[in-house]
């Protein structure tokens, strides 16, 4: 392969030709010479592509955002003598690198052996490769390189961070018939009294409400409340239009920490929880319990990178046709667009009861910015629009405007408990 | 073990002098020229080639440095056009060293920034090697360059085209052109060609 180098020298050739054209002046062909005799000596000895035998190692392949990850990459030579081995392990711009480089300029003898040492530190959640690595024999003249690519990768998972929801309330409004933890408003199996009725035969001893029972001379058993699961669906809006912000602290990454929080909370009270994000494409996972939930929601969540354009109205059509009908729908929007807005009348006109997280778009840009007065004017109409479009939407459902420079459980506490049908 | 910043120095060093030579080589014929409107020119002129040259070193941005070589040259050559006359050798020379600045800087971009993270001893021995024999060949290769260069210049009968017709002229650089694309194209671009044929195989 040629280098941009040998392009400037080919182009600098080939102008002195034009211009000694152009002045009709032959001494003006000497200047070619140089460029012509270096590209044909340059080209002259061929060059081999390096034989490489590569093993990468990642001190962890599990690692929370901010913490520091060491790359071992050990390379030998199984060709040819490499007089100026250019390496360059692949990094994705998400991780940066604060020790070492992912790059070295080496000779290698046959059968010798380098070892390229570096450490990365992801800077927002995600799955990430590290690798192809990419192994150049460049010539000396600067002119010329051949190249081999050696494919193996590896892979770092970086989670999003967890936020402590232990003091929220969050439970679904309409209840199942499994047993669970939200209070159904029936009779069944529960811990709060509901009432008392004649003892029948079968009922549990401890049933018997013997304080009652020797009051009117006969036996009578408590009945308490029927606790039931619920059915939560976790909508976040990753679009393109939903982003705001740097790439750590955009929309879209403090979505995907609520939407993580609220499934753990959530699933850990015995509920279903499903999720549907919507980016590039529509991704869903279908709700069920329990731990191995969480680990697909989280699976889910690592992947989730801002994309798209097509229509919010999306996610109301796959409710309705994929999802159980009455689920409680918490919807994680920044709620820039009217498209927004209309798909939440839209999924609480079909029967959902519909919670909206809003991490505020308005405090992260003022976040980013100095505080001027022209900006406070600015961040204070924009208020009020957010303000407005928030009150339009509480005639449908519970609001959280989140401010994420908060924990989420502060905004959660604003809303009002929802009344149990 | 702190990274050699020395060597990274030193790398630095080499294309800086280069181009030191240079702009000075240049900056001396628009003094001797004597013609206000030249020292302007030609001067402010420098001053673009030594900003875009430090830039591009601070950046390790090629696009800069390529900026910067052109803008040289085109100085160079219009005061040797207009100013100073057409010497072979000065020419010669003056763009055998340009490509070896060129050389220098590409070389610059991929070592300093090796040598300032690099502490491990043995893999520094390595790093090492690859300079000073990259070096070394560079220089050899730019010196038989020149020389040959200078060979060809007796050689050719270049001055038959010193009065040529229109017709001869187009003819002669139409093949000057094909000869430049043929040997900026990569040398090898047949299926069974070696290079092909071990492309891939690292694992």
């Amino acid at each position: 392969m040629r280098t941009a180098m040998a392009t400037w020298l080919a182009s600098m050739a080939t102008i002195f030709v034009l211009l000694a054209l152009f002045f009709l002046e032959w001494r003006l062909l000497v200047l070619t010479l140089p460029p012509l005799v270096y590209l044909a000596l340059a080209g002259a000895r061929p060059l081999l592509a390096p034989t490489l035998d590569v093993v990468r190692k990642v001190s962890s392949e599990r690692s929370p955002i901010g913490q520091e990850i060491t790359v071992m990459l050990r390379v030998a030579n199984r060709g040819r003598r490499t007089d100026f081995l250019e390496l360059f392990d692949t990094v994705p711009r998400e991780l940066a690198v604060p020790k070492g480089r992912p790059h070295l300029a080496l000779a290698l003898k046959p059968g010798e052996e380098a070892t390229l040492l570096y450490t990365v530190v992801p800077q927002v959640k995600g799955e990430f490769t590290i690798g192809p690595l990419v192994a150049r024999n460049m010539s000396p003249s600067g002119l010329e390189y051949e190249e081999a690519v050696d494919p193996s990768v590896s892979t770092i998972i970086v989670p999003p961070p967890l936020e402590d929801l232990r003091r929220a309330k969050i439970q679904p409004r309409r209840t199942r018939r499994w047993i669970g933890q939200i209070p159904s408003r029936t009779i069944g199996l529960g811990t709060e009294f509901w009432g008392l009725r004649d003892y029948v035969p079968g009922d549990e001893i401890r049933r018997i409400n013997w304080k009652a029972t020797a009051r009117i001379d006969r036996l009578v058993s408590n009945e308490y409340e029927g606790e039931r699961t619920g059915d939560v669906v976790i909508v976040l809006d990753a679009r393109e239009e939903a982003v705001v912000g740097p790439l750590a602290a955009s929309t879209t990454e403090h979505g995907v920490r609520a939407a993580l929080a609220i499934a753990a909370k959530v699933l850990d009270a015995r509920n279903r929880v499903g999720l549907i994000v919507q980016r590039n494409v529509l991704d869903w996972v279908y709700p069920a319990f329990g731990r191995k939930q969480l680990i697909r929601i989280l699976d889910a969540l690592v992947r989730v990178r801002p994309g798209g354009e097509w229509s919010f109205r999306h996610v109301a059509w796959a409710l309705a046709r994929f999802f159980p009908p009455n689920s409680q729908v918490i919807l994680i929007s920044p709620l820039l667009d009217a498209d927004s807005i209309s798909a939440v009348t839209e999924i609480a006109a079909r029967g959902s009861a519909v919670m909206i997280i809003s991490p505020s778009p308005i405090e992260i840009e003022r976040a980013m910015y100095v505080d001027e007065p022209t900006l406070q004017i600015a961040y204070r109409l924009l208020r009020m629009e957010r303000e407005n479009a928030v009150s339009t939407l509480r005639r449908f459902a519970d609001v959280a405007d989140w401010d994420p420079r908060e924990p989420l459980a502060t905004a959660l506490r604003s809303v009002t408990p929802w009344p149990r049908h | 073990m702190a990274p050699s910043l020395t060597k990274a120095g030193w790398v630095r060093t080499v294309s800086r002098g280069l181009l030191a030579g240079l702009g000075g080589w240049t900056a001396l014929e628009l003094a001797l020229s004597g013609v206000p409107e030249a020292w302007a020119i030609g001067g402010l002129s420098l001053l673009v080639v030594v900003a875009c040259i430090e830039h591009g070193t601070r950046t390790a941005h090629a696009g800069w440095h390529r900026l910067g070589r052109v803008v040289l040259v085109i100085v160079f050559v219009s005061e040797r056009l207009f100013l100073f006359g057409l010497d072979p050798f000065a020419m010669i020379a003056f763009v055998v060293l340009l490509i070896g600045l060129g050389v220098a800087q590409s070389l610059e971009r991929t070592f300093a920034p090796v040598y300032a993270v690099v502490i491990d001893p043995a893999v520094l021995r390595m790093v090492d090697a690859a300079a000073v024999g990259t070096y070394a060949r560079a220089f050899a290769l730019l010196c038989m360059t020149f020389a040959i260069s200078l060979l060809l210049v007796f050689l050719l009968p270049l001055a038959i085209v010193q009065s040529p017709t229109l017709f001869a002229a187009v003819g002669l650089s139409a093949a000057l052109v094909a000869l430049i694309t043929f040997l900026a194209l990569p040398p090898r671009l047949g299926r069974n060609s070696p290079a092909r044929s071990t492309r891939r195989r690292a694992s």
